[in-house]
């Protein structure tokens, strides 16, 4: 084989012999491997007219993360195998956007059958870790007592956060105070620990629960 | 006439129902959202109905019951949410300026006693040089505002 290289010199690459080939294919092998561990699967179409819900095309797979849930317990990529997972971000001292979307996370619950509630955790991600330590427990407990809450170092946090596309950014003002911007998207996780669907605001509670009926199987 | 007292018993908010008005503006509906144990940031919401010839400017508000109000306007941006602190506002003549879930409303920081459902509050607006004094009480809502509903097949 030869080939004409850009300075028009000719390389000569050598016969493949029998260990070549097999080295080749190891890589081959290696290389598709490494592939399917940082990349993607195809996500099924739906089988339901969505109303609210944004499938990925591609499911996406989530590196490691950190966090630790309002019961103090460890909470990490682990924690998302074999139940489905509904995030939202968000942060105790936001009194208007997430106590809404906490209530109506809350409806969306109460309207799933049975089963589908079964397969299904809310998880509320304080980015407010300093503020938020001690009273993540009594906070999403109000508004659900299944629901998790689960916060971390804001590096952790800015890690799940990024994996899910979901921006979050402080506003520091005169007085020393500060808010949190964050998205009010919903990101949903599969049992495989999937990114697979996001919901964006305006939340309508009938519509979500309506498009997870369909989803979560 | 003693215009003092004239003005001292005009300010005197007449309360019926759910509304509570003085010669130039009349509050309805307002209400504080419950929050969970422990939360001491809460929001207010009213509606504001100038019925005056001149514009109301509503500077600050002030309540015996938290250490600080502002007012605010929740704004989702490119699918962020984003609470703005607004400074002084000013309602036009006869018109209405709506705090609501999603939209403005009073940011009452720092709480200094639970409130809970039925509870009532002492919340002052300080407007053109006056102040007024009005109560706001506690209530629990669903997720879903009334206008925030919409449907679509
Ligand atoms: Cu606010």
């Amino acid at each position: 084989m030869r080939a004409l290289g850009l300075n028009g010199a000719i390389y000569r690459t050598p016969p493949l012999n029998k260990s070549t080939l097999l080295s080749l294919f190891a890589i081959a092998i290696l290389a598709l491997g490494v592939g399917i561990g940082a990349q993607s699967w195809l996500n099924p179409a739906p089988t339901f007219t969505p109303k609210a819900i944004t499938i990925w095309p591609k499911a996406i797979r989530l590196e490691p993360f950190t966090l630790t849930d309002h019961n103090n317990q460890p909470f990490t990529l682990n924690n998302l195998q074999e139940k489905w997972h509904l995030f939202f971000l968000g942060y105790t001292h936001c009194p208007d956007v997430c106590p809404t979307t906490m209530l109506m996370l809350n409806e969306v619950v109460q309207q799933l059958p049975e089963e589908i509630q079964a397969k299904l955790q809310i998880v509320f991600i304080s980015v407010d870790p300093s503020r938020d330590q001690d009273k993540l427990k009594p906070y999403v407990e109000y508004y659900n007592p299944q629901f998790l809450g689960v916060t971390g170092q804001l590096k952790e946090i800015y890690n799940i956060t990024s994996q899910f596309s979901l921006p979050i950014a402080q506003k520091v003002s005169q007085d020393g105070n500060y808010l949190m911007d964050h998205s009010a998207s919903l990101v949903l996780t599969s049992p495989s620990a999937l990114k697979v669907a996001t919901f964006s605001s305006p939340h309508y509670a009938p519509d979500i629960a309506h498009d997870l009926s369909g989803y979560i199987q | 006439m003693n215009f003092r007292l004239v003005s001292t018993l005009i300010l005197t908010f007449i309360t019926f129902s759910n509304v509570q008005a003085n010669d130039s503006f009349s509050i309805e509906n307002a209400w504080i959202r419950e929050a969970p144990p422990t939360i001491s940031t809460l929001a207010g919401f009213m509606t504001l109905h100038n019925h005056s010839d001149q514009a109301l400017i509503v500077e600050s508000f002030t309540s015996p019951d938290f250490k600080q109000i502002e007012l605010h306007k929740t704004a989702i941006d490119n699918g962020v949410a984003k609470m703005q602190k607004q400074g002084p506002i000013s309602v036009p003549a006869n018109q209405s300026l709506t705090l609501e879930p999603g939209g403005f409303h009073l940011m009452l920081i720092d709480a200094i006693r639970p409130l809970k459902v039925d509870d009532t509050t002492l919340v002052t607006i300080h407007y053109n040089g006056h102040k007024q004094t009005m109560t706001f009480s506690v209530k629990k809502t669903t997720g879903t505002p009334p206008s925030h509903h919409h449907h679509h097949n």
